[in-house]
């Protein structure tokens, strides 16, 4: 049997019995490892050597920061600041929910960190207004993808580690007009629903309190620009960066908002570990994982693959987008990310998509499928959080797709939109 | 055996607490050398290879963490849905995948320190294979973690012993 087959075999086997998809990716390399001949030594090397890489600090620590934001008062904050800006619209909490996730999004990039500190500020509010407890949940869900997309995003650089040689500043800045547009979006869809069920508008506070507000908003926003700022004008990397922002998160939940004091920083970095961890596991057995399919020519099996299907690329991208819900709707963000981009990119690649365009467009889809079920854990923290079921909600979450799938389309098809921002500070 | 899985669950708590020290000295670290290159303009190389190495020892030794309190992420939807025998089965064919992997890891790691011992870390200056040390150490905790949930999955589903069935 050929080493690839090896491979998918065991690959597919061992994830359909729940394996954990870190070990399934280090066992089925180690065993297609042997089957082709390698000293198998390489793998546990290429396991090691994975997680050797400054840049990949830069992941614990947004996700660190991450956390210390959404406890330290800072998602409070640009809650309160998303209000004054757009609660007096009719349906205003709805759209406050998506311009909150997109400013959110702008300063720490996990969807699950916005969903589990937003939310429960926002649902409650929203259903003691007299909207839907579902739509409610559904909206707080979708806006929160914006987190992924929008800069820093660690899932972004997690593509840049499987992909080599991509720069973390162009995927940063890709990502702002496509992140946006999918707030747009929802924010578009949730106007027409508010005026179909009559969703209220918000009364816009004093103007006293609007520039307290405005005030303490502003400084939480301050950390989109150290960051992404001091990362595109080359002043600092993003490791750096992601350092920075840790410590600007101490200091405004400490000394700025006083929410918390240091003695509650240990649990909240203990908290954080838990997902860190298994990120950079998987991240190293899937340096072992993308070595092994390379070195099998992989992607070219599967370039040739789609090209015998049809040599049409806009059905070739249309396929590809397919199958990325789908796979999203299994499977979880940084695990699709790692084994997806080895495969994909390179047939994208000769298609002419570039790197930073297929990595938005990767994240779209994989954000839409954390909203779906049944794995999606963006909509499963939603509904512990909003007390609804995932089957009622996912109803909900349903409207907000098509405006959701439209900016995939968009984005795969105008690389502009994803190119114009990097090329500027190139 | 539930002395075992308190003994497990003290060590898997030093693990986390460890990792979230290094993940605070890492913070710290980096931080310094943005300080010392804008204020001191002078690098310190030693800074990132330190970083680096730090940055495997939180990944391996939260890898085997996460064995123990079940935080690696799975395909686990299709498992979920087997009736409740054939699930205990396919959990306990999974900790034996992992058992296994972690025989092969720690075996695999040995050699490697072996290998990469006769080379020195230029800016640290002490011998690569210490740092690769971690591999062994925290595959030895995978294979512990991963026998001891088996055993426990088998007391609990079939001698209805308080194991700790996670």
């Amino acid at each position: 049997m050929s080493p690839i087959w090896i491979l998918v075999i065991t690959f597919t086997f061992f994830l359909i019995i729940g394996l954990p998809i870190s070990f399934c990716l280090a066992v089925s390399s180690l065993l297609t490892a042997w089957a082709a001949g390698l000293p198998p030594l390489v793998v546990t090397k290429r396991i090691a050597t994975g997680v050797q890489s400054f840049p990949l600090i830069a992941i614990p620590l947004f996700v660190l920061a991450g956390s210390i934001m959404s406890k330290g008062g800072i998602a409070k904050r640009i809650v309160d600041f998303a209000y004054i800006l757009v609660g007096p619209f009719k349906g205003g909490l709805a759209m406050v929910n998506c311009i909150q996730s997109m400013l959110f999004g702008g300063v720490s990039g996990s969807a699950i960190a916005d969903i589990s500190s937003t939310g429960p500020i926002m649902i409650p509010m929203m259903v003691e207004k007299g909207y839907d407890r579902e739509f409610s949940t559904a909206i707080t869900v979708a806006s929160s993808t914006q987190g992924i997309i929008i800069p820093p995003s660690h899932n972004m650089i997690i593509f840049a580690m499987a992909a080599g040689g991509v720069s973390i500043a162009d995927l940063f800045l890709a990502g702002y007009i496509p992140g946006i547009m999918v707030g747009l979006s929802l924010m578009i869809t949730s106007y027409f629903i508010a005026v179909k069920r009559d969703y209220p508008r918000e009364e816009r506070p004093s103007l006293e309190e609007s520039l307290k507000i405005a005030k303490d908003g502003i400084l939480s926003i301050f950390a989109a620009l150290i960051i992404v700022g001091g990362i595109a004008f080359g002043i600092f990397t993003a490791t750096e960066a992601s350092a920075i922002a840790v410590l600007y998160a101490i200091f405004l939940g400490i000394f700025v908002y006083e929410e918390i004091t240091f003695k509650d920083l240990f649990p909240i970095v203990v908290d954080s570990v838990k997902t860190i961890c298994t990120v950079l596991f998987l991240i190293g057995s899937a340096s072992a994982f993308g070595w092994i399919i390379t070195y099998l020519q992989v992607p070219a099996i599967v370039t040739n693959f789609f090209l015998s299907l049809t040599t049409n690329r806009i059905i070739i991208f249309l396929l590809i987008n397919m199958l990325l819900i789908l796979l999203g709707m299994v499977m979880d963000v940084a695990p699709l990310i790692v084994i997806v981009t080895p495969v994909l990119l390179p047939v994208v690649q000769s298609l002419g998509m570039s790197s930073i365009t297929f990595a938005v467009v990767l994240l779209l889809n994989l954000g839409i499928g954390l909203t779906t079920p049944p794995v999606g854990t963006g909509l499963f923290v939603g509904c512990s959080v909003g007390k609804t079921t995932m089957e009622e909600t996912a109803k909900s979450t349903m409207i907000l797709w098509p405006g959701m799938i439209l900016v995939v389309l968009l984005v795969t098809f105008i690389p502009s939109l994803t190119t114009f921002l990097p090329s500027l500070f190139s | 055996m539930n002395t075992v899985t308190k003994i497990l669950n003290k060590i898997e708590k030093y693990i986390t607490n460890i990792t979230s020290v290094m993940i605070i000295i890492l913070t710290l670290l980096i931080s310094f050398q943005v300080f010392i290159r804008y204020v001191l303009n002078t690098g310190q190389f030693w800074i990132q290879e330190l970083s680096i190495i730090m940055m495997m020892w939180i990944a391996f030794l939260g890898a085997a963490a996460a064995v123990w309190n079940n935080c690696h992420i799975g395909l686990n939807f299709i498992v979920e849905s087997l009736p409740l025998s054939l699930k205990l089965w396919a959990r306990i064919l999974n900790d034996f995948i992992i058992f296994i992997f972690s025989i092969l890891f720690f075996n695999y790691g040995l050699t490697l320190i072996s290998k990469t011992m006769g080379g020195t870390l230029s800016a640290l200056g002490f011998a690569i294979g210490y740092t690769y040390t971690i591999i062994p150490v925290s595959a030895l905790l995978m294979a512990l973690f991963s026998i001891v949930k088996i055993i426990n999955r088998i007391r609990t589903f079939y001698f209805n012993k308080q194991g700790g069935l996670n």
